[in-house]
C-alpha cells in the first residue's frame, strides 16, 4: 500500500533573531500528487493546467531554481517539491549555490560600523546563480532530495503509470502521490522557540524542546605544549586557521569538498609537517595554533566565541574531554600573525594564490608593517608552482574567521589566502555538489606546496635560524579526521596538545543571552522528530465519498431491516416453535421449570419469546 | 520521558515516581477482590429461604442470576470502558510506549541484556514490586484493624490527589503534544483544579453515582498508563502473572490479608473506603441497608452486633464524611427497607483489577496489533464473566484477577506469536475461514 | 485522507451486525454475555448448569442466534481488524497493481462471513438437536465452499467471489429462517396480520 522512498536528505529550518529559513511540514506530514517536471510544459502542467492539485513537483536539477521554486510556491499548487539528482548526475554549468551572494553579511567586522565595507558593495563574493539564496527563503512546505537510483525509479515509475498525461489529457484517479514528513517543531524565531524551551517543567513529563542553539566544538592545537602557570609573551603566537563547517540546502548533504575540506587537509598537513620538524625548531619563546573553526558558515560562530572568550582571558577546553591538560589560557594580545586558510585549492586549474588583507587594520602603522613583512615573507617562500598575488589594499576582508578576531582587536596582523581574488571559483559553494569525486592528484600536489609554503612560513616565523621543509607529496584522503577508520591495533595513546573548545555563539552563553543580539550569531536549529517519505495511490474524493455513502446505507438499510424483523419474528416463527422442541427432552425440562416460574411469579423473567408461553400452555 | 540526562530533573522523578507506586499499592492490592453483595443479602435470602417452598428458591436463584447477568454487564461496561480508554491512549500517545525512566521498583531496567538474564531479571523486579505490594496491603490491614481510619482516609486522599492532578497534567501535557494543540496555563490551570478539585469530593466525600464512576474509572486509567509506561517491557507481563497469583493468595488464603481485610468490614458492617472499590451501585447505601435487614433479621444476635457498629458507621470520624446516610432511610419503613436492599445488591469490583486488566490490553495494544488487542479484551472480559458466575455459586469475595489475567496473559502470546500472522497472511490474500 | 474509506468500510462489514447486536441483543445482559463468550459457551453452560437453572440459557433458537452472531463478530473482527487500521491514512490499495477494491472486497466478503456464521450457528444448533445430519453436513460443506470460494479474491477477481458468495448467504438465510420455525405462509400470515 506503501512504499517508502529515500527521506535522508531534506531541508530543515532554521531561525536567527527576526526570521526562520528553511522548510515546514503540516503535523502528520504534506500530500500532494506526484508530477515528475521534464520541461517547460510539466510545469506548465504543475502551475495551471492540472486539476489534481495539490501537487508535489519532481524537479531535475535544471528546473531546481530558486525562480521556478518560488513561482511554484506562490502558485499556492504545490504542498511539497522533490529534487532528483542521481549520484552521477552532471551538475549544473551555470553553478549552484544556494548561500547569499555575500555570505555571512551583517556580522563579522564590516557592519554597519564600517559601512563602506558593509553588505559586499564593492563586488559579491559568492558569483549569482540559479540557486542564489535558496537556503534563506522562509519556504513553508518541504523540499527532498533524491539520490537513490531505487527511489528515483519507483517515483519516476508511480508517476507515468498513473499521472502522465496521455495527449494532454488528465489521468483518471486513484493518482499517485507522495507524502513527505519532516515537521519542524520551531516557529517565529529564536527569542520565541528559545523562549518556548524553558516552559515551566511538569513533573514527570515528557519536556519538549523547539531549538537548540546551533553549536559544536572547535578543534585547536598548539605547536608546543602550553600551561596555564607559564605566562605567554604578548604576540608571540600565530594562529594558523579554517573553517570546519559546509551547509547545503538538505540536511546530512553537505559535503563542502572545496568550500572546507581543501583548506581542512591543507591545515592538517600543515600541523603534521611542523610536528615532524619540531625537533629542529630551537627552543623559541614563540609558539603555534592550530585552529579549526566550527559552525563558520552561521554567522561566524566558533571564531567569534574564540574571541570573545579569548578577549575576556576565558579560552579554555571544554571540561569534560581533556580535564588534565589546562593551557595557557590565550588572549587576544598574545596573537602575532594570523594566517586564515579559505577555499585554498584551485576549483579549476590554476596554481594562483592570493592573499587578503584588512584595510581598516591595516591604517595602523604596526599592523601594516608586520602584514607587509608576512606578504614578503610569504612571497619569498614560494616556489614557482605557485603564484602568489596580493588583492586590492583597498578591498575589504572576504567572509573569513579572521573577522570576529578583527572585530575584538583591530591590533591584530593577520591575512586571508585563497584562490580568488574577488570571487569564488567554486560554483557549488555550501552546496549539496561541492564534491570531489575522483583522485585529484593536481589538486593533491598543489596543496603539498601549499602546506610547504606555509609551513616555511611559520618556520621563519618561530625560529631565529631559517630552513626549509618540504611537505609530503602523497597527502592525501586518509587523515584520521576524514575516514575515521578505527585503529586496529590495540588501541594506543596520543601524547598531544589538541583540545575542543566550545562552538556555541556568545549570545547564548548564561551569563550574557541576547536571543536578539546583533553581534553575534543568534542563529537556532528547530528539532524535529523524524523524516519520512512515502510514496502511495491516492483515491479520488469520489471513490472515498461514494464508500462512506455504501457504509452508512448498508448500516441503515440493515437497521431497518431488523427493527422490522424483530417486531414481526413472533408471528413469523409462531406454529413452528412446537415442532422444533418436540424431539429435544432436555428440553421439556426446562421448559416444566419455566412453567413453574410462570406459575409463581406470573411475570416474565425470561427473555424467551412471548410466544413460548402460547407453544408451553397448549402443550399442557 | 526526560531523554537529556539532567540530575535534578532525574531525582525528580524518582520522587515522583515513589509516589506513584504508593498509589499503585493502595489501589492496586488490597481491592482486587470481588465482593458478593455484602453479608445483608446473604442473611436477608437466608431469612426467605427459611420461610419459603422449594419453589421459591428457585425463584431467587433464577432472580438473583438476571441480577447477576445485570451486574455483569455493569461491570462489563467500566471495565471495557478503562480498557478503552487506555488502548486509545496507548495506540495515539507514544508518550506512554517508550520511555527511559523507570520505577525505583524495578531496578533491573536494563533491556540490552541477553534473554536468560532479561527473564531473570523481569522476575525480580516483579518479587520486588510485589514485596513492596504486601508490605503496604499489611500496613492497610493493620491500620484498619485498629481502627486507624483517619490514617487510612488521608493516605487514599492524598494518592487519588496525586493521580487526580499529577498523572492528569501529566496526561493532558502529553495530549497536547500529540495533537499539537497550544493551550495556555490559564486555562490548564483552571481545568485541572475543576477536574482534580470535583474528583476529590466525588471519591471522598459526595456526589452523584455516574460522576463517581466515571472518576473512578478515569484513575485507573491514568495508573494503568504509568504502568504500562515506567515498568520495564518484560517485567510487565511478569507482575501480571506475579500479581494475580499473589491476589489469590491474598483473598482465599484463611489468613490473606485481604480476606481478613473484607471479613473485618464485614463484621464490623462496613463498607471498604470509596477510593479502592468500584461499585455498581451506591457504595453508601450499604451501611444502612445492612442495618436495616439485619434488623429485620434476627433481632436477639444481630441486635447486639448492630449497636456495636452503628456508633461506628455514624460517629467514627472518617465514616462521617460519608454521604447522607440519612437517618431517615434507617427508620424508613419496611417498603423502603426493600426498596434500600434492592439497590444496595451490587457487584464491586476493586480498582486494582481495573488497573491490572488495562494494563495487560493496553500493554498488548502497545506493539499496534488489533488482532492481539481484541483477542485480549475478549479474554479478559470473558475471565471477568467466568468470576462472577463463581462469585454466583460460592457467594464469597472472590479474586477477580488470576482467571482474566490467565486468559488475557494465554491469548496475548498465542494470538501475537500464532494467530496474528496467520490472520494477518489470510487478510492479506484476502481468505475467509 | 481516507478516513471515509475507514468510515465506509467499517459500516459495510460491521453495520449490519452492530444493528443485530443494538436491537436484538443489547437490552439483555445475559445475551450480551453469551455473545462475548460465544466460543467459551460450554463452559458458561456449564457453569450455569452447576449454580442455578438459566431459563435463558435454554432459549436454544436465541441462544443459538446469540452465539452464532458472537462467533461471527469475531471472526470479521479478526480478519477485517488489521485491515481497516491500514486504511487509515492518506493512500489506497493499488500501488503494486492491486485491485482498488480491495478494502470493499474485504468488507463484504467480512459482512458475507458474519451473517454465514449467525446463520450457521443456528441451523447448527437446531440440526444437532434434531439429529438432522443432512442439515449438519450443509453447514459443513457450505462453510468449506464458501472458504474456497474466497481463494479467488487472491488474484482479483471479485466477482467470481462476491457474487456467489452472497448468494450461498441468501440460500443459509432461508435455511436458517425454516430451522428456526419460519415459513413463508407466515411471513404472509405476518404481514397481513399487520396489515389488519
Amino acid at each position: 500500500m506503501y512504499q517508502n522512498i529515500e527521506s535522508d536528505f531534506y531541508c530543515i529550518s532554521r531561525l536567527n533573531a527576526t526570521h526562520s529559513i528553511g522548510c515546514q511540514t503540516n503535523y502528520g506530514g504534506n500530500v500532494g500528487v506526484v508530477f515528475v517536471v521534464e520541461n517547460d510544459d510539466d510545469l506548465e502542467w504543475v502551475l495551471r493546467k492540472g486539476k489534481s492539485a495539490p501537487y508535489i513537483p519532481a524537479l531535475y536539477i535544471s528546473h531546481f531554481t530558486k525562480d521556478i521554486l518560488l513561482k511554484l510556491r506562490d502558485s499556492g499548487r504545490i504542498s511539497g517539491a522533490i529534487l532528483l539528482n542521481r549520484k552521477q548526475s552532471a551538475r549544473p554549468e551555470g553553478g549552484f549555490s544556494p548561500d547569499n551572494t555575500c555570505p555571512n553579511y551583517g556580522f563579522g567586522l564590516y557592519t554597519n560600523k564600517y559601512a563602506n565595507y558593509a553588505y559586499c558593495p564593492a563586488n559579491e563574493w559568492n558569483p549569482k546563480n540559479p540557486a542564489t539564496n535558496l537556503m534563506y527563503i522562509d519556504w513553508r512546505i518541504p523540499i527532498y532530495l533524491l539520490t537513490d537510483e531505487a527511489s528515483i525509479r519507483n517515483l519516476t515509475k508511480c508517476f507515468n503509470d498513473f499521472n502522465k498525461p496521455i495527449n494532454g489529457s488528465e489521468r483518471n484517479w486513484p493518482l499517485c502521490a507522495v507524502q513527505l514528513n519532516s515537521r519542524m517543531n520551531a516557529a517565529v524565531n529564536t527569542p520565541t522557540c528559545m523562549r518556548r524551551n524553558n516552559l515551566p517543567f511538569i513533573p514527570l513529563s515528557n519536556p519538549i524542546l523547539f531549538c537548540d542553539p546551533i553549536s559544536s566544538y572547535n578543534i585547536i592545537a598548539t605547536l608546543f605544549p602550553t600551561s596555564d602557570n607559564v605566562t605567554v609573551n604578548n604576540r608571540s603566537v600565530i594562529v594558523v586557521a579554517t573553517r570546519l563547517d559546509s551547509f547545503s540546502l538538505f540536511v546530512n548533504k553537505a559535503m563542502g569538498a572545496y568550500s572546507v575540506i581543501t583548506s581542512v587537509i591543507t591545515l592538517l598537513s600543515v600541523a603534521h609537517t611542523l610536528a615532524q620538524n619540531v625537533a629542529k625548531l630551537s627552543k623559541t619563546d614563540k609558539n603555534v595554533l592550530f585552529a579549526f573553526f566550527d559552525g563558520e558558515n552561521w554567522d561566524y560562530i566558533g571564531s567569534s566565541r574564540t574571541a570573545y572568550d579569548m578577549k575576556r582571558k576565558n579560552f579554555k577546553p571544554i571540561d569534560h574531554f581533556t580535564s588534565n591538560y589546562r593551557p595557557a589560557k590565550l588572549g587576544l594580545e598574545h596573537i602575532s600573525h594570523f594566517i586564515e586558510l579559505s577555499q585554498i585549492a584551485p576549483f579549476e586549474s590554476s596554481n594562483t594564490l592570493w592573499i587578503h588583507r584588512d584595510p581598516i587594520s591595516n591604517q595602523y602603522a604596526y599592523v601594516n608593517k608586520t602584514v607587509t613583512d608576512l606578504i614578503q615573507l610569504i612571497k619569498k617562500k614560494s616556489s614557482n608552482s605557485i603564484h602568489v598575488n596580493k588583492s586590492d589594499a583597498q578591498s575589504p576582508l572576504p567572509p573569513a574567521s579572521f573577522q570576529s578576531f578583527l572585530k575584538e582587536d583591530l591590533n591584530i596582523s593577520g591575512i586571508v589566502l585563497s584562490n580568488y581574488e574577488k570571487q569564488y571559483t567554486n560554483k557549488y559553494f555550501n552546496s549539496f555538489l561541492d564534491f570531489e569525486n575522483r583522485t585529484n592528484n593536481e589538486t593533491i600536489k598543489f596543496l603539498a606546496n601549499i602546506t610547504s609554503l606555509v609551513a616555511n612560513t611559520i618556520i621563519s616565523l618561530v625560529n631565529d635560524q631559517e630552513f626549509d621543509v618540504k611537505a609530503n607529496e602523497t597527502i592525501s584522503f586518509t587523515f584520521l579526521w576524514m575516514a575515521n577508520k578505527k585503529n586496529k591495533e590495540n588501541g594506543s595513546c596520543i601524547c598531544s596538545s589538541c583540545f575542543l573548545t566550545e562552538a556555541l555563539s556568545p549570545a547564548f552563553l548564561d551569563d550574557s543571552v541576547d536571543w536578539e543580539s546583533t553581534s553575534y550569531s543568534t542563529w537556532t536549529e528547530s528539532v524535529w522528530r523524524m523524516s519520512a517519505a512515502r510514496l502511495f495511490l491516492k483515491p479520488s474524493l469520489t471513490q472515498e465519498s461514494s464508500t462512506l455513502f455504501a457504509g452508512l446505507v448498508i448500516f441503515l438499510l440493515s437497521f431497518i431491516i431488523i427493527y422490522i424483523l424483530r417486531e414481526r419474528l413472533p408471528l413469523i416463527l409462531q406454529t413452528n416453535g412446537d415442532m422444533i422442541y418436540e424431539n429435544n427432552v432436555s428440553f421439556q425440562n426446562h421448559i416444566s421449570r419455566e412453567i413453574q416460574h410462570y406459575d409463581v411469579s406470573g411475570t416474565e423473567v425470561t427473555f424467551s419469546n412471548p410466544n413460548r408461553k402460547d407453544i408451553v400452555t397448549t402443550q399442557l | 520521558m526526560a531523554n537529556r540526562g539532567d540530575t535534578v530533573r532525574d531525582d525528580d522523578q524518582l520522587v515522583a515516581a515513589t509516589n506513584c507506586s504508593d498509589f499503585n499499592c493502595i489501589s492496586g492490592q488490597s481491592p482486587q477482590r470481588l465482593m458478593a453483595n455484602d453479608v445483608s443479602e446473604n442473611s436477608a435470602f437466608g431469612a426467605r429461604r427459611a420461610a419459603n417452598t422449594n419453589r421459591e428458591v428457585e425463584l431467587d436463584e433464577e432472580e438473583e442470576i438476571k441480577y447477576g447477568a445485570k451486574h455483569i454487564i455493569k461491570l462489563f461496561i467500566p471495565v471495557s470502558i478503562c480498557m478503552l480508554l487506555v488502548v486509545a491512549s496507548i495506540s495515539s500517545i507514544s508518550f506512554y510506549t517508550h520511555t527511559d525512566v523507570y520505577l525505583v521498583y524495578t531496578p533491573f531496567t536494563d533491556q540490552t541484556v541477553d534473554t536468560s538474564t532479561r527473564v531473570w531479571q523481569s522476575f525480580a523486579n516483579a518479587f520486588i514490586l510485589l514485596g513492596v505490594i504486601i508490605v503496604t496491603t499489611i500496613v492497610l490491614i493493620v491500620l484498619y484493624k485498629f481502627r486507624f481510619y483517619r490514617v487510612i482516609t488521608g493516605w487514599l486522599i492524598l494518592s487519588s490527589f496525586f493521580l487526580l492532578f499529577l498523572f492528569s497534567s501529566m496526561y493532558l501535557y502529553a495530549l497536547l503534544q500529540v495533537y499539537n494543540i497550544p493551550l495556555d496555563y490559564f486555562t490548564v490551570a483552571v481545568a485541572l483544579w475543576n477536574f482534580g478539585i470535583v474528583g476529590m469530593i466525588c471519591i471522598h466525600w459526595k456526589g452523584p453515582l455516574l460522576l463517581q464512576q466515571t472518576y473512578l474509572i478515569a484513575i485507573c486509567a491514568l495508573m494503568a498508563l504509568v504502568f504500562i509506561k515506567y515498568i520495564p517491557e518484560w517485567t510487565t507481563w511478569v507482575v501480571l502473572g506475579v500479581i494475580s497469583v499473589w491476589d489469590l493468595v491474598a483473598v482465599l488464603c484463611p489468613k490473606g490479608p485481604l480476606r481478613i481485610l473484607v471479613e473485618t468490614a464485614q463484621e464490623r458492617n462496613e463498607s471498604i473506603f470509596p477510593g479502592l472499590i468500584y461499585s455498581s451501585t451506591v457504595a453508601y447505601f450499604t451501611n444502612s441497608a445492612t442495618v436495616n435487614t439485619t434488623m429485620a433479621d434476627t433481632e436477639n444476635e444481630e441486635g447486639g452486633n448492630l449497636t456495636d457498629t452503628v456508633p461506628v458507621a455514624f460517629v467514627d470520624p472518617s465514616q462521617s464524611n460519608r454521604p447522607t446516610v440519612s437517618s431517615n432511610q434507617s427508620v424508613s419503613n419496611a417498603q423502603n427497607q426493600y426498596e434500600l436492599m434492592e439497590e444496595e445488591r451490587g457487584v464491586k469490583l476493586g480498582l486494582g483489577d481495573f488497573i491490572f486488566y488495562s494494563v495487560l490490553v493496553g500493554k498488548a495494544s502497545s506493539y499496534g496489533d488489533w488482532n492481539t488487542t481484541l483477542a485480549c479484551f475478549v479474554a479478559i472480559i470473558i475471565g471477568l464473566c467466568l468470576t462472577i458466575l463463581l462469585l454466583a455459586i460460592f457467594k464469597k469475595a472472590l479474586p477477580a484477577l488470576p482467571i482474566s489475567i490467565a486468559f488475557g496473559l494465554t491469548f496475548y502470546f498465542a494470538t501475537s506469536s500464532l494467530v496474528q500472522p496467520f490472520a494477518d497472511k489470510l487478510a492479506n490474500e484476502q481468505f475467509y475461514i | 485522507m481516507t478516513v471515509m474509506e475507514f468510515f465506509g468500510c467499517g459500516l459495510i462489514a460491521f453495520g449490519p451486525p452492530f444493528s443485530m447486536f443494538c436491537l436484538t441483543i443489547c437490552k439483555d445482559p445475559i445475551r450480551i454475555i453469551i455473545l462475548i463468550s460465544a466460543e467459551a459457551e460450554a463452559g458458561l453452560q456449564k457453569v450455569s448448569e452447576v449454580g442455578v437453572q438459566n431459563p435463558v440459557v435454554t432459549d436454544r433458537l436465541t441462544l443459538s442466534y446469540v452465539a452464532g452472531l458472537g462467533f461471527g463478530i469475531m471472526s470479521g473482527a479478526f480478519s477485517l481488524v488489521n485491515v481497516l487500521a491500514d486504511a487509515i491514512g492518506p493512500g489506497t490499495v493499488g500501488l503494486h497493481g492491486d485491485s482498488p477494491y480491495f478494502f470493499l472486497a474485504s468488507a463484504f466478503t467480512t459482512l458475507a462471513f458474519i451473517l454465514l456464521h449467525t446463520f450457521w450457528g443456528i441451523i447448527f444448533f437446531q440440526a444437532l438437536d434434531m439429529k438432522n445430519y443432512i442439515l449438519l453436513a450443509y453447514v459443513f460443506f457450505c462453510h468449506l465452499s464458501v472458504s474456497a470460494l474466497t481463494l479467488f479474491n487472491k488474484s482479483q477477481s471479485y466477482a467470481a467471489s462476491i457474487p456467489p458468495i452472497y448468494i450461498i448467504t441468501l440460500v443459509t438465510a432461508g435455511l436458517a429462517f425454516k430451522a428456526a420455525g419460519g415459513s413463508f405462509n407466515n411471513v404472509k400470515a405476518a404481514c397481513v396480520s399487520r396489515r389488519n
